[in-house]
């Protein structure tokens, strides 16, 4: 639905962006993780037509987005940074304008803007003027914007900042409720919500991709290893010495050990998932097995770690 | 040319809901009224000529306020961005935007036209003249808008487009100054040329000269060309 190939924006002699490659697939939410500065917003802006890029290709559903501009346009949502709203109306006159400069079509307009405003929440202040409105509901009239035309790929810089922790929850309940249907990318730099919205991430280091995963795969890839946690009733030793002889499996250590319930950390090899063989060795020795998890992807650890990398301060 | 339409309408409404805008018309509506009532009380003459002549220096002002917000305002707030990434072309966005200030001091000068009436009633001007001074005077606040909008496509700053719009239409306006009454050779016909104020005045007189009309037209078309490389510039910068 998206492809990005060697994407380069120079302001005069600064490049925002440098040899930015990447795809997206159809009805996938994809994540935008970098620190501020590091080119996400220009990324987007080129993709969404504000920017014309330096050099480098970019296509929207299968559109140019410079040379088949309009074509890409018209199924491209957007929410800019800045949200940007007129003050002097109305959210119902603002999407509704929205509706017709992004082509829908005039006998559908009213029911479209009475739709999204359902879906964003913002019916109850539809008449209010946009000036008097708070953050939050500016930011829901925003995506309302984004979403007027129905169109295949939204792209959304920050949605979530500046809200406060239920509207932060409404807002992502609402992303992901459009997935599927739309082909989503999201920047932020909130670590949580990438983890919670995006299939995969992209992660932008001064202007270059510095890694491209599943969220799981990239904690995986960087620990170098699947970390799994095992709670289990039986002899320590015993378990730890049978658990350590099965294979993928890297290290097994005691965490704690108490009233026969010993509490495992287990280190297998990235490229197979351990998770299968450690229940089996448990229940075919007869021992309890009380949990068995994944240890948490530890995101917030990688994202540090790739960003400040290559600087010499690496976390 | 739909698209352009959905603009200008938004404009309108944007219009129809400011301060600055009704301060506008009342202020060219008092000036008007104050002319027309002490030219008519002085001349005791049914024609409008020397109230158009001098309701003109109005536009100096006039232009400038209603045209400074037009793209500077939506720069600064970002909405800008909403209308380049739709699809909807750069010169759609000028025309809109021209058309919504144009037919806002179309609107004024609808209210102005109670003078004729008046005059009417009170006696028999000639209506040739009163005419082409509307005419004029259409033309005259058509070019500054356009002026107007090439300053506003240029900053994020409404202030900074306002003036400079001004010094640009005031500049216009006394341009034949440098030339002289007398003075021949290119440059001094060059700048005669160049005045509005000579173009405007010959329609109040009751004459409408095709290279009058052509030198209005070709200001409009050559300043709405500028405010879409303007915006063109935007996204390339």
């Amino acid at each position: 639905m998206i492809q990005v190939e060697k994407l380069t924006k120079y302001y005069g002699e600064y490049a925002a962006i440098e040899d930015v490659s990447f795809a997206v697939e159809k009805g996938e939410i994809v994540g935008f993780l970098g620190p501020n500065a590091a080119g996400k917003t220009t990324t987007m802006r080129i993709l969404t037509g504000f920017l014309q890029p330096t050099s480098g290709k970019a296509r929207v559903a299968g559109y140019d987005v410079v040379t088949q501009s309009l074509d890409a346009r018209r199924r491209t949502g957007y929410l800019p940074e800045n949200v940007p709203l007129y003050d002097d109306m109305t959210p119902r006159h603002y999407l509704r304008f929205a509706a017709r400069i992004n082509g829908v079509e005039g006998r559908q307009v009213n029911k479209r803007v009475e739709e999204v405003m359902e879906a964003t929440g913002v019916t109850d202040h539809a008449d209010v003027l946009i000036s008097k409105l708070s953050k939050g509901y500016r930011q829901r009239v925003g995506i309302a914007q984004a979403l007027i035309h129905n169109p295949d790929v939204l792209v959304l810089d920050e949605p979530t900042v500046g809200l406060d922790p239920n509207q932060i929850q409404e807002i992502r309940q609402l992303i992901k409720g459009l997935a599927g249907d739309h082909t989503i990318i999201l920047s932020t730099h909130i670590l949580r919500e990438v983890e919670m919205l995006c299939e995969r991430v992209v992660i932008i280091r001064e202007g270059h991709v510095a890694a491209m995963d599943t969220p799981e795969n990239l904690a995986r890839s960087r620990a170098g290893a699947q970390q799994v946690k095992l709670v289990v009733r039986g002899p320590e030793r015993e378990v730890q010495a049978k658990l350590a002889a099965l294979p993928g499996v890297l290290r097994v250590q005691t965490a704690h050990s108490a009233d026969g319930v010993v509490e495992l950390e287990v280190e297998g090899e990235q490229k197979r998932d351990v998770r299968e063989t450690l229940a089996a060795a448990v229940v075919s020795n007869g021992w309890g097995l009380q949990h068995l998890s994944e240890a948490r992807v530890d995101l917030e650890r990688i994202f540090r770690e790739i960003t400040l990398e290559e600087k010499g301060v690496a976390a | 040319m739909k698209n352009a339409i959905i603009i200008m309408q938004r404009e309108l409404r944007s219009y129809f809901t400011s301060t600055i805008a009704y301060t506008v018309a009342a202020f060219f509506l008092f000036i008007c009224g104050y002319l027309f009532f002490s030219v008519l009380a002085a001349t005791q003459e049914a024609s409008l000529r020397y109230m158009l002549h001098n309701a003109a220096v109005t536009m100096l002002l006039i232009a400038p306020a209603l045209t400074m917000r037009l793209v500077a305002e939506e720069r600064r707030s970002g909405t800008i961005e909403l209308l380049m990434t739709a699809p909807v072309t750069d010169t759609q966005v000028v025309i809109g935007k021209y058309l919504g200030s144009l037919v806002f001091f179309l609107s004024m000068l609808v209210l102005s036209l109670q003078y004729p009436i008046i005059l009417m009633r009170l006696g028999s001007p000639e209506m040739g003249p009163m005419f082409t001074g509307f005419l004029g005077m259409f033309l005259l606040g058509a070019a500054f808008l356009a002026i107007g909008l090439v300053a506003s496509s240029l900053t994020k700053n409404q202030i900074v487009a306002a003036i400079g719009a001004f010094a640009v239409m005031l500049l216009l306006w006394i341009v034949q100054w440098a030339a002289g009454p007398t003075a021949t050779g290119w440059l001094p016909e060059v700048l005669r040329q160049l005045s509005v104020l000579g173009r405007f005045d010959n329609f109040v007189k009751g004459v409408v000269d095709t290279r009058d009309l052509v030198f209005f037209a070709s200001l409009i078309g050559f300043c709405l060309f500028l405010s879409v490389r303007a915006l063109a510039a935007v996204k390339a910068r």
